[in-house]
């Protein structure tokens, strides 16, 4: 997987350092959406997808 | 809070372990494969891919994440034989499928009695551990209060970047505005939500 979304560096560079106040709870909440990318199951295939699968390859 | 030198790999209980991603293949020999007829290829494009864009459309409150998934993979394999391009590309390729989706599904959801959505007890994000769990639920909760702070073209940003994991320039391209205007509209929503966090005065994010 590539690795060229926003990380804390980015932020910092954007919103100027971390030193603003907030700073640190955003640093948090990008790296919960990161993490939710990394941990979120593939769902299930459903049956239409296997069957479409089936019939063309 | 805990986070580590750069910040993305926060070690606190709080957060599950990353996935093990050396179990990812790279996904150019994937594509030929698949696009070669290879029914293995194919699932394991899934495999590694469907999780990603079934948080993408979560985030987005979709009303139907894991079936607007399958809808995207489906529509990938139907149409997989003319895509051309890179591992960047595909990944692109697949999250302005899912992106459409996405808007389809907003648009119907708008014209139908409105139901609150499942704003996603993601039980993907906790630990297997009663309190962790509870906590990663809170969290999640949180975490969607926290992106209805930003515009609609904000939180489309911000969630193409970080989950779609896409390019500046990408992410242009796909919702058609320049790459200034998308940082343009990144620095606005990371100023919002760090003025939101400010006016809350605490640490909100568990």
């Amino acid at each position: 997987m590539t690795d060229i979304a926003l990380t804390r560096r980015d932020a910092e560079k954007i919103i100027g350092g971390d030193t603003p106040p907030g700073f640190a709870d955003l640093a948090v909440l990008l790296a919960y959406l990161r993490r939710s990318r990394e941990v979120e199951p593939a769902p299930p295939m459903s049956a239409e997808l296997l069957d479409q699968l089936a019939e063309t390859t | 809070m805990h986070l580590t030198e750069d910040g993305d790999r926060p070690t606190s209980g709080r957060f599950p372990p990353a996935v093990d991603e050396s179990c990812h293949l790279p996904l150019s020999p994937l594509v030929v494969a698949a696009k070669a007829g290879c029914k293995a290829s194919f699932e394991r494009l899934y495999r590694q891919l469907a999780g990603p864009v079934a948080s993408y459309l979560r985030w987005h409150r979709a009303s139907d994440p894991d079936g607007l998934t399958n809808d995207v993979f489906a529509q990938v394999h139907r149409n997989l034989g003319g895509f051309e391009g890179d591992e960047n590309g595909f990944r692109s390729w697949l999250f302005t499928i899912a992106h459409h989706r996405m808007i389809d599904d907003r648009r119907r959801a708008s014209r139908q009695p409105q139901f609150q959505a499942d704003a996603g007890v993601d039980e993907s994000l906790g630990c297997g551990d009663v309190e962790e769990d509870a906590f990663a639920a809170m969290g999640r909760e949180h975490v969607v209060d926290l992106l209805a702070v930003l515009s609609q073209d904000q939180r489309e940003v911000v969630l193409l970047r970080i989950v779609a994991d896409l390019s500046v320039e990408e992410v242009g391209r796909m919702l058609g505005k320049s790459e200034g205007a998308i940082k343009a509209l990144q620095h606005r929503a990371l100023a919002a939500l760090r003025r939101h966090f400010e006016r809350a005065g605490e640490v909100s994010i568990p």
